[in-house]
């Protein structure tokens, strides 16, 4: 009767959920194989999140079609915010794009947990190709998971007609922190009457508090990754120098900040200087006051230090179709691939000696600084569950500098939090 | 809606400045967004932003057509809409009228059960969904997308109470003529229903439409996805094209208004009739 | 829970229903199980094993709970949820005075009043919640500008910790009120006219006619919307998510609960943890539902 076939469905629908979930699915060999020929017949899926990268990602994969015509590439683009939050859903379903985009913070999640395909056997893939500290970085446990997409180090941006209206000189050089600091609140004193900061303050970890930490003899993740530096002297040096600048009306504070955002701020032609990456370049093309802009090496404390990060490109280790998968990431990894990438100008590619193009396409913002910091820059900080830290980092970051006096207790605090989630990681 | 002209010949202006002023609140956002679709990325961004563009920025509306595949993405709301609506209106029909005139063993607890799948947060529901979905083969359909929204606990409960609130005499009268509780439903009170169904489906369409995060993770194709779903991918890494997404969200939000619009009168007697009395 | 009128004779009718009900009701309930039920009792079984993103499990029997216990951010999580529906729960009142002019008797203009007050139903949330956050913008946004026309300078609204929750607030009120608007103007349109006819012939003014005709009878959909509103403000997220964003200073201190539970889920990865706080939530809605549905035989008129 129906009722009984009912509840045989109903049973046999919760009975493959709950196997979906365990996933006993097919056997899948771990081993990547060789790759595709150019007569292979073939459909891969490929994820990515950044729709601005959409058309230079779309003329790669058509040069892929010259060499491969039988295999169809279908990218699907997602918003950069739930990212991965869907891409961990598709990865507990077994269901992971063949060919996907991952980033630094989630890098380790993935690959510890068996989700990356092993690439050490990648024909055509040759870590040598590209900056050592990026493959560093998606590397795990000594065995490369990732071929490494683009790169960003972090520079001084700067707008050279503020300067000069406040009687500095533009940067030629690195700066160190203390003339950053004066030229910052030369600026200030005399334009803040137009609403016009020396610097636009903010909370940026990548891009600020990562460097200066470093810079002052600090760390982030300790080397073996168990400890957090932010309880460390160094770090509290840096959260110095920043919150007094804060404190002495050099720059806004932090409500302000988060309302209104530093890039913006910037790029409006409200702030002289800015501590960012190249990945601004493409917002500030459409500033108004683009032709005062300019890009100086990055401020230096006791020491040099600069952050290199850069998107990877991962297979999943149970992709259905790993011959034609393996041919398009190298490809994806290949000189060719890059230039393609360095001429539209939306990233700067990784592959070395490939960033004349990306450098050539807007020439007034001197992106070879930011290519030149590469060969010097440390791997961004990441451990298994760095989306765990990155969450205190934007809980506790703005109490730091919030300026309630608390400032070596609240990074105390940051640093006890970050060292238990490390101590979970497996 | 009788327009009985009593006696008020004279105009309410205490009313009507009142609603005016209210209408002002409700509609102001919407001025601005529209205000932002027609202006620029910098007058958007710039700290102030202005609140009128110096020159309307019309190519931002032709602009979201070669971002995203709007047509398409259109097409897939709509269908998904329909669908959920359609067998809302069927299934919640059926079992708000068993909850509100059938006994049997359990039904109250039954009752607390299903509008208790309203008390959690929908992220849970995310990942089994998406097993099933995925078993069935429906990833990157539109039926796949419809799924689960078709099974509603508010629409039930909506039902129910308008079925509580009618009087039993017809029923009463069918049974006594023979008529089976199917006849009874089928023959007599599901077309009586019209109105309260009208408010299920507007209700229904406003949910779906804007549906965000379970078309996200059900369809990865850009011509597969939805509108909520297209406009989302606006917002980049770093920066947002403001002005080209709030075109976006305009354009997306007119097929509702219109439907609001024709479906006013039903909706707002459906209601009515529904009683909302226990 | 049910308001049944059951009358004693009916009953001994309905038994004759046989396995009808289970007719009517499968279609929906196999949907229910399936897609909604099997997540709560999954939900109920991970809240005793710990387990990371990728569902490598272990049991953990008590740990969870016990966390939850201990974990700071929960009592305020609870209070700034509980704030936040009972500002929206005001909105309620709002509607019946919207609604009662609306829908008078020979009122011009009524359906492009009802166009009006429905817009920020159908608009698309994210950018409704953008343009919030400029409107509250601490220095050039509208509202502190009114302000600082009468002298105050307006703090910040969205970065700043109550205010924070306080502006949230408003925008959810703002955003409730279509919903309460249509479901209060349908009950209104619902009252015998004659009902106001009579009260006016024993000289009862507009004011008193409001009083014991309209709010008596609106008594049943402003019941209706209490449950919805209550349940709507306690799932709030998305506008939490949109108009404050996860970087934002006051974010600590204004967390509701369920961006707590999507905090541990998937910021945290701790799935485990994330499902006792969404069986927290499900209590707190479910007890104060409950509640209503007792309470409701006390100011709930049914003809």
């Amino acid at each position: 009767m129906t009722s009984r076939r009912t509840f045989l469905g109903l049973a046999g629908a919760a009975g493959a959920a709950a196997l979906a979930g365990c996933s006993s699915e097919p056997e899948i060999d771990a081993a990547l194989g060789p790759p595709a020929t150019p007569d292979t017949e073939d459909e891969i899926t490929f994820g990515i999140w950044d729709k601005a990268q959409e058309p230079a990602m779309l003329e790669i994969v058509d040069a892929f079609h010259a060499h491969y015509p039988g295999i169809g590439v279908s990218i699907s683009t997602t918003a950069f915010g739930p990212y991965f939050e869907r891409l961990r859903i598709q990865a507990q379903g077994d269901d992971l794009p063949d060919v996907f985009w991952i980033n630094g913070p989630n890098f380790e999640l993935y690959a510890s947990h068996g989700m990356l395909q092993d690439l050490s056997e990648l024909e055509g893939f040759d870590p040598a190709n590209y900056p050592p500290n990026l493959v560093e970085l998606y590397t795990y446990d000594g065995t490369p998971y990732a071929v490494p997409k683009d790169f960003d180090t972090i520079a001084l941006w700067f707008n050279r007609d503020l300067l000069h209206r406040a009687g500095v000189d533009e940067p030629t050089g690195s700066w160190s922190w203390d003339e950053y600091r004066d030229a910052s609140e030369a600026v200030t004193r005399a334009l803040g009457g137009e609403q016009i900061w020396g610097n636009p303050g903010g909370v940026a970890n990548q891009a600020m508090i990562y460097p200066l930490i470093m810079q002052a003899g600090g760390y982030v993740l300790s080397e073996d990754k168990t400890r957090s530096g932010y309880g460390e002297p160094a770090a509290i040096e840096a959260f110095r120098f920043l919150d007094g600048m804060i404190r002495d009306g050099i720059a806004p504070d932090v409500r302000y900040t988060a309302e209104n955002e530093p890039k913006d701020l910037f790029s409006g032609g409200r702030a002289a200087l800015y501590l960012s990456g190249n990945w601004e370049a493409a917002l500030l093309q459409d500033s108004p006051v683009r032709e005062q802009l300019g890009v100086a090496p990055l401020i230096h404390g006791a020491e040099e230090a600069n952050v290199i990060h850069g998107i990877g490109c991962a297979m999943s280790a149970r992709s259905r179709h790993k011959p034609a998968a393996s041919a398009f990431l190298a490809f994806l990894g290949s000189e060719e691939a890059h230039r393609i990438q360095a001429e539209a100008g939306a990233a700067n590619p990784a592959f070395l000696g490939t960033n004349d193009a990306y450098v050539d396409a807007i020439p007034e913002f001197s992106l070879d600084v930011f290519v030149d910091a590469a060969e010097t820059a440390r791997a961004y900080p990441a451990s298994q569950n760095t989306s765990a830290w990155l969450q205190l980092e934007e809980l506790l970051f703005p109490k730091i500098l919030g300026g309630d006096g608390r400032l070596e207790a609240t990074a105390a605090e940051l640093a006890e939090r970050m060292d238990g989630v490390l101590a979970d990681e497996s | 809606m009788s327009e009985r002209r009593t006696r008020t010949a004279r105009p309410r202006w205490g009313t009507h400045l009142v609603l005016l002023l209210g209408g002002l609140v409700m509609v102001f956002p919407f001025l601005w967004q529209l205000s932002m679709s027609l202006s620029t990325q910098a007058e958007v961004t710039s700290v102030p932003p202005s609140w009128l563009p110096a020159e309307p920025q019309w190519g931002n509306y032709p602009a979201v057509f070669e971002q995203v595949p709007f047509w398409n993405q259109f097409l897939n709301t709509a269908a998904v809409t329909g669908a959920r609506v359609i067998g809302q209106l069927l299934l919640c029909a059926l079992a708000g009228y068993a909850f509100a005139r059938m006994d049997f063993p359990g039904k109250n607890l039954l009752f607390a059960l299903v509008l208790s799948i309203l008390m959690v947060p929908y992220q849970i529901y995310l990942i089994p969904q998406y097993d099933i979905i995925q078993e069935l083969g429906w990833l990157n359909t539109v039926a796949g997308i419809a799924a689960p929204g078709i099974f509603s606990a508010f629409g039930t409960f909506l039902m129910r109470q308008h079925y509580l609130g009618m009087p039993r005499s017809l029923e009463e009268a069918a049974r006594l003529d023979g008529a089976s509780p199917w006849q009874t439903f089928w023959r007599i009170m599901f077309p009586l229903s019209g109105p309260a169904l009208s408010a299920v489906a507007i209700l229904t369409a406003l949910a779906s439409w804007n549906d965000l995060m379970w078309p996200l993770i059900v369809a990865t194709y850009d011509d597969r996805t939805t509108l909520a779903v297209g406009l989302s991918t606006l917002q980049g890494q770093f920066t947002t094209d403001y002005p080209v997404m709030m075109a976006a969200a305009f354009m997306a939000m007119l097929p509702l208004m219109i439907l609001f619009i024709v479906l006013q009168r039903r909706v707002v007697e459906g209601l009515a009739h529904s009683g909302m009395k226990g | 829970m049910s308001h049944d009128t059951s009358h004693d004779t009916s009953r001994r009718r309905r038994s004759r229903d046989g396995l009808w009900p289970l007719v009517f009701l499968a279609p929906l309930m196999i949907g229910v199980i399936v897609f909604y039920f099997w997540p709560i009792l999954a939900t109920f079984l991970n809240s005793f094993s710990s387990f990371g993103p990728f569902g490598d499990r272990s049991f953990a029997g008590l740990e969870n709970y016990r966390a939850l216990l201990s974990d700071t951010f929960v009592p305020r999580a609870v209070l700034n949820t509980a704030i936040y529906t009972a500002i929206v729960l005001l909105g309620i009142p709002i509607a019946v005075g919207v609604a009662s002019l609306m829908n008078q008797k020979g009122l011009r203009l009524t359906r492009f009043y009802q166009v009006l007050f429905f817009l920020p139903a159908v608009s698309m949330p994210v950018a409704v919640a953008l343009v919030w956050r400029m409107i509250f913008n601490q220095e050039f946004g509208v509202v502190n500008w009114a302000l600082s026309l009468v002298g105050i300078e307006g703090p910040y609204w969205v970065t700043a910790p109550w205010w924070a929750l306080l502006a949230v607030s408003i925008v959810g009120l703002w955003a409730s009120l279509p919903l309460a608007i249509i479901i209060l103007s349908a009950g209104l349109q619902g009252i015998p006219s004659e009902l106001y006819e009579a009260a006016q012939l024993d000289g009862a003014s507009a004011l008193r006619q409001f009083r014991s005709v309209t709010v008596p009878l609106l008594t049943p959909s402003i019941f209706f919307l209490t449950i919805i509103t209550a349940i709507n403000g306690f799932q709030l997220f998305d506008l939490l998510f949109a108009m404050m964003g996860q970087t934002n200073p006051a974010m600590a201190d204004t967390q509701s609960l369920v961006y707590l539970f999507y905090s541990e889920a998937f910021r945290q990865n701790d799935q485990g943890y994330a499902s006792v706080i969404a069986l927290l939530i499900l209590l707190i809605i479910g007890v104060f539902t409950l509640l209503q549905f007792r309470m409701q035989r006390r100011w709930v008129h049914y003809e």
